[in-house]
Order: C-alpha cells, then sequence, then structure tokens
C-alpha cells in the first residue's frame, strides 16, 4: 500500500522503530522501512549481529550510518540469525532502492510466532495511528 | 511537559574523559548539555570507520597522541586542547526535538551559531552539520544513538593545527598529504584568527552555555558527581578495548577519499599513481561515493 508517497506493502508485519518482517515458512526476514529509508537519506554503512546471535524484540541487533549519523535498529521479532545480507558490505545503497528487496538486513529463525502478533499490519487503526504520529513528529 | 536538560560544565578533562562523559551520560540514560575541553590533542574516528584504514597509528603512536572510536557516526578528526567540546544528549524520543537528524542537528547547532555571533563571527548552519564563516568551516559535528538517547557532540575551534591533522590522517601519498594539509589550509578557520581579541576557551565555554539555555533551556546547572565518574570508569575498558577500536571495515577499499569539509573530498584511487588525485565537489546528501575509504 501506498501512503503519502511511502511503500508499505501488505504482507508485511512493521515495527513501530521502523522495521519490518517477513515470515518465509519458520525464518523471518528483516529489513527497515521505505519510510525510514527515505527519512535517513543515503545509506553509506550498515553492521548487524552476526549468524548464530541472538536477537530479541524490540532490541537493537545492529546499526546503519547515513551521512554523519549513526543510528539503531530494532529487531521486530526474537530468535538465531541464519543469514545475513552480506551484500550490504559492499553496497549498503540497496536499503534505499530496494528496502524490500535486496536491501533485506538479516534473516531470524522465529522463536516465538506468539510476537508476530505484537507487529503492525498494514490497513489496521494500530498502523494509522502510529503512521499519522510518525509524520507528525518528522515535520516538525 | 519535558524535563529540563541538565547543564555540565566540565572545563578541561583528560583527553579519554572528554569521550567517555556523553557516553556514560546516554548509556544511563541522563539528558544533559555538556561543555567541555581536552587537556591532551587526540584522534577520533566514527563507529564504521577502519582505525588503520583511516589513521597513521605508528605516527600518533609515536607521537604520545590518543585514538579512541565513538559510537556516534561522523568521520576522523584531531581533538586538541583549542577546541571548545559541546555534547547534547536527549532521550530519542524526547518532545520538542526533531526526529529527523538532520533537523535535529539544525536545531542543536543554532546555540553554536548564537555563541560564535555573540564574538562578532558570523557563523552559519550549513547541511548537514557544518558551521560555516563564509565558506570556511569552524566546527566539526557529528551525531548518533548511544544507548536509548540521541547524542549530538561537536566543537569550535579556537586554534587548529592543520599541519598535524595531515599527519595523522592516513594518505596514499605524499602529493595526497600536501594537498590536503592545503585544502585545510584553504577550507578550515579558527577564532583565534577571526577576532582580534581572540577569546579564551573558558569564555566560549561560558557563551556555550549561555546560549544552549536560550535555545533548549531553561538548563540546570549540575555538577559532575563521584557516581557518575564511577560510572564512567565503568564504562572505560569497553571503549578502550583493542577489539573496539580495531574493528576492520568490511569495505574497506585500494583507493582512499578524505572529507575536507561538507560537500569537498579529497580522493585517489591508486596509491601507485599519486598525480591521479582530484577534488570531488557532491552535492550535500549525495556525498555517496562508496569506492573508496570514506571519511565522512
Amino acid at each position: 500500500m501506498n501512503i503519502e508517497g511511502y511503500n508499505f506493502p501488505d504482507d508485511l508485519y512493521f515495527h513501530k522503530e521502523h522495521t519490518w518482517a517477513r515470515k518465509e515458512g519458520t525464518i523471518i526476514v528483516i529489513g527497515v522501512t521505505d519510510y525510514a529509508q527515505k527519512m535517513a537519506g543515503t545509506v553509506k554503512r550498515v553492521q548487524t549481529l552476526e549468524e548464530d546471535d541472538e536477537v530479541e524484540q524490540h532490541k537493537p541487533f545492529g546499526t546503519m550510518s547515513t551521512g554523519k549519523w549513526t543510528g539503531k535498529l530494532y529487531s521486530p521479532v526474537s530468535g538465531e540469525i541464519a543469514t545475513v545480507n552480506e551484500d550490504l558490505d559492499g553496497e549498503p545503497g540497496s536499503i534505499n532502492s530496494e528496502p524490500y528487496g535486496a536491501g533485506w538486513l538479516i534473516k531470524v529463525k522465529l522463536g516465538n510466532e506468539g510476537e508476530l502478533a505484537a507487529l503492525m499490519r498494514v490497513g489496521t487503526p494500530d498502523f494509522a495511528a502510529w503512521f499519522k504520529a510518525e509524520r507528525a513528529k518528522h515535520q516538525k | 511537559m519535558t524535563e529540563p536538560l541538565a547543564l555540565l560544565r566540565l572545563g578541561p578533562l583528560p583527553w579519554l574523559e572528554t569521550q567517555l562523559v556523553y557516553h556514560t551520560l546516554a548509556r544511563e540514560h541522563l539528558e544533559a548539555v555538556v561543555t567541555c575541553s581536552s587537556k591532551e590533542r587526540y584522534v577520533c574516528v566514527g563507529y564504521h570507520q577502519d582505525l588503520a584504514a583511516e589513521v597513521e597509528i605508528d605516527y600518533c603512536t609515536a607521537n604520545g597522541i590518543g585514538l579512541f572510536r565513538r559510537e556516534p557516526g561522523g568521520g576522523a578528526v584531531l581533538l586538541e586542547p583549542a577546541q571548545a567540546f559541546y555534547q547534547v544528549i536527549v532521550d530519542r524520543h524526547r518532545e520538542g526535538l526533531p526526529r529527523r537528524h538532520d533537523l535535529l542537528y539544525e536545531v542543536v547547532l543554532q546555540p553554536v551559531c548564537d555563541a560564535l555571533r555573540s564574538f562578532g563571527v558570523d557563523a552559519r548552519f550549513a547541511p548537514i552539520c557544518d558551521l560555516l564563516v563564509g565558506e570556511r568551516k569552524i566546527s566539526g559535528n557529528a551525531g548518533g544513538e548511544v544507548g536509548d538517547c540521541r547524542v549530538v557532540i561537536g566543537n569550535v575551534l579556537l586554534d587548529f593545527d592543520r599541519s598535524l591533522m595531515a599527519h595523522v590522517l592516513r594518505c596514499p601519498s605524499e602529493e595526497f598529504r600536501r594537498r590536503f594539509a592545503e585544502l585545510l589550509r584553504q577550507q578550515i578557520v579558527t577564532l583565534d584568527e577571526l577576532c582580534p581579541r581572540p577569546p579564551s576557551l573558558r569564555m566560549v565555554e561560558e557563551r556555550l552555555s549561555q546560549a544552549f539555555d536560550q535555545r533548549l533551556g531553561p538548563l540546570e546547572p549540575r555538577v559532575w558527581t563521584r557516581e557518575l565518574q564511577q560510572r564512567l570508569e565503568g564504562f572505560a575498558p569497553e571503549y578502550t578495548d583493542a577489539a573496539w577500536l580495531l574493528r576492520p571495515d568490511s569495505r574497506r577499499g585500494t583507493g582512499r577519499r578524505v572529507k575536507v569539509r561538507e560537500g569537498l573530498y579529497l580522493c585517489q584511487d591508486d596509491p601507485a599513481a599519486p598525480e591521479r588525485l582530484w577534488e570531488e565537489r557532491p552535492p550535500v546528501g549525495r556525498d555517496d561515493t562508496t569506492r573508496m575509504g570514506d571519511q565522512s
């Protein structure tokens, strides 16, 4: 779904800290939203925890540098990292160009499927309220 | 109603503490504006940088120049006693401050412009986070998230050893180093050079405190307590650990791209061909060339 020029695919789960999760069997693919990459600007570096490391829902699992700012990446789910997108080491620009495709960050072996219920889906009142609040904060 | 920010006027500190202070405050979730300076010179690199690729480590070690990797982003800088530091630490979601970091820089650096203008220096904010006088840089700034806080850190140059800066940063050739030093002389300016009666560090710190109080305050003056010092000492091993300091960058390339100021880079793509040296002036916000070791 396109909302005010920002793409939020219907099949994803969204975390309030601007990361997304896509369920592929027992694996959860994680990345940053189109909105986040547009607000942040050109991504220059990304660094995440490594394969076999544990991530925890709502906790940082990496950092992303854009211009002269280094921000944290928050995990939408808990679990063990199965794969890290090593293509981003050399070309993090795909986070900007394909945030829901080649710009994915990590794949996690889902530990607790119930955690997905705590995330937002496009088209729900929770999502609409969150997006409105975020827009207000970013437009100040 | 948001809680007022603390004001910590710390004056000259041992070099390592000038970095550990704001890391400690952020990780302890203590919102504050800090002013301080370093008793010694040192080199500080940004979170994602590769120290060995950016800095002449042997030169620094031989000359007693400390080395530090900070959590905020930005590039390698030479920090010296003739620089007034300011550090702003706020909760990630603090009300009244822009969420976008480019807008946050603009808000947080306005007081620094005010302080400089109080000395008759016509400083202006230049995106993303430079302060310029004319077209020359007088202040360096960086930011990022530390703990659950957002941090903006920067300095006002009272004086600056450009020659030393050109020696501490890794250069692929002596010609590159010479050109880099020349660009630093052209593109950087200091309070000592601009003011007929240059202000003291103490005076700059005073004006910075007043300006931050007016723009982000009222601030609550506080002292650096023994408890805070103990917490700082508790964090020190983490930030001085060799694995943290020397962490490599997987993106290290064979060329070199060194930032002089926002929008101006000195570049060389082949160490064996020092004549192939050029200046690059990408539009601000588009400085995303990634083929070489990037220092921005």
